[in-house]
């Protein structure tokens, strides 16, 4: 499993506990992924859009321009559900050779 | 600092991006480069917005962007004093890759690429690329007036010239004498100075009008599609100086009359009038 593949693991995480800002999602895993350019983590996010896994929408705000959400799809969810067993089965072959 | 960070990010991205994703690149950025502690990590805008660019649509952007400037820069540089080897490199290379010498159809040299620039950049810009935004810019309108006015003014002249050749003559020189068939000197290339100032105007016009139209091409990828409709008005002006230029300059017009050139005016007249019509339909 690759890092990319930890990052987007990531985003879906955050997304299926619901909607999120995009920037807000940035933020988060700025601070999980301090090493990581915010370009290579958006660029994550924006392929995940073009797979179909998340959309966009115009979120109502009161003033200022409208904030753009994302919000995970079924397809998205099926990606996080591959992505999340195979995370499970790396950490627990890595927790069998006593990897703390 | 930030304003100028985002202005230069959005250039790049307009310039980089399918116009469908643009906005939404350009709303979650504005709120990230809000964020002093996420911008100082962010990178160059460069570097912000190539890991997000699609490299075969982007590739295909800078073939269309290269051969609409080509329409452009080709006729009016080859036109220029002591280019004309240009045209014959465009010939030869086009004949690598097809096995037919443009110059030997039966389109003008000068007259084909302008008129593709111009289909090319209807169909691109007008149901293919972006969208509007916001007002027009001023420029827009002051540019379109200036090739709008170099463009009739040369169809002016030409009319003036076809219809009246004597009398235009006399305003440029010595030309009654290519019209009368004399030849001056061995060569009969000796003209006078005014027909040289109108060559050069003829030349470095359409050069001029070819800047301006590559100019209005970036602008309309990353300001305002409506940008278009200032480069197919200058493309038609390059066109027209073009044709002029190699009618005017022709020395063997003399021997063939002068009532060919009737339908040759109706069909320059075809021309500014397709420029016109395509630069409001990509305007609307």
């Amino acid at each position: 499993m690759l890092k990319k593949d930890l990052i987007e693991l990531c985003l879906l995480h955050l997304l299926a506990q619901g909607d999120q800002y995009g920037y807000e999602l940035l933020r988060r895993l700025h601070h999980t992924f301090p090493d990581t350019q915010e370009s290579a983590v958006y660029a994550l996010l924006r392929g995940l859009c073009r797979e179909g896994c998340s959309e966009q929408y115009a979120g109502a705000v009161s003033g200022g321009p409208a904030r753009k959400y994302y919000r995970l799809t079924e397809q998205g969810r099926d990606k996080y559900a591959a992505l999340l067993g195979r995370w499970q089965a790396l950490r627990d072959a890595v927790a069998e050779l006593g990897v703390e | 600092m930030k304003k100028d960070y985002m202005a230069r990010l959005e250039r790049t991205a307009r310039w980089r991006l399918p116009p469908e994703e643009v906005e939404d690149v350009i709303a979650d950025y504005r709120d990230i480069v809000g964020d002093e502690e996420l911008r100082r990590s962010l990178g160059k805008p460069r570097d912000v917005i190539a890991p997000l660019t699609p490299q075969k649509t982007y590739h295909i952007w800078l073939a269309v962007f290269i051969a609409l400037a080509a329409c452009a820069l080709l006729p009016a540089l080859s036109a220029l004093p002591g280019m004309w080897h240009l045209w014959y490199l465009f010939r030869r290379l086009t004949f690598c890759v097809l096995p037919l010498d443009v110059y030997n159809l039966s389109i003008s040299s000068a007259t084909a690429l302008p008129f593709l620039g111009i289909a090319g950049a209807l169909v691109w810009f007008r149901w293919k690329g972006g969208g509007k935004r916001g007002r027009l810019s001023p420029a827009v309108p002051a540019l379109l007036a200036a090739a709008g006015v170099w463009s009739a003014a040369v169809l002016a002249a030409d009319c003036f010239w076809m219809r009246d050749p004597i009398a235009f003559s006399e305003m440029w020189g010595q030309m009654p004498l290519y019209f009368l068939g004399v030849r001056i000197g061995p060569s009969g290339y000796m003209v006078s100075r005014s027909f040289h100032i109108l060559l050069g105007a003829l030349e470095w016009g359409g050069f001029a009008m070819a800047l301006l139209s590559v100019f209005a091409l970036v602008k309309a990828r990353t300001q305002d599609r409506r940008w278009a409709a200032v480069y197919i008005l200058a493309l038609t002006a390059v066109l027209l100086s073009a044709e002029s230029l190699a009618l005017v300059s022709n020395m063997e017009i003399s021997e063939s009359g002068f009532e060919w050139l009737a339908p040759t005016l109706r069909v320059w007249i075809v021309y500014a009038g397709a420029g016109f019509v395509g630069a409001g339909a990509t305007l609307c």
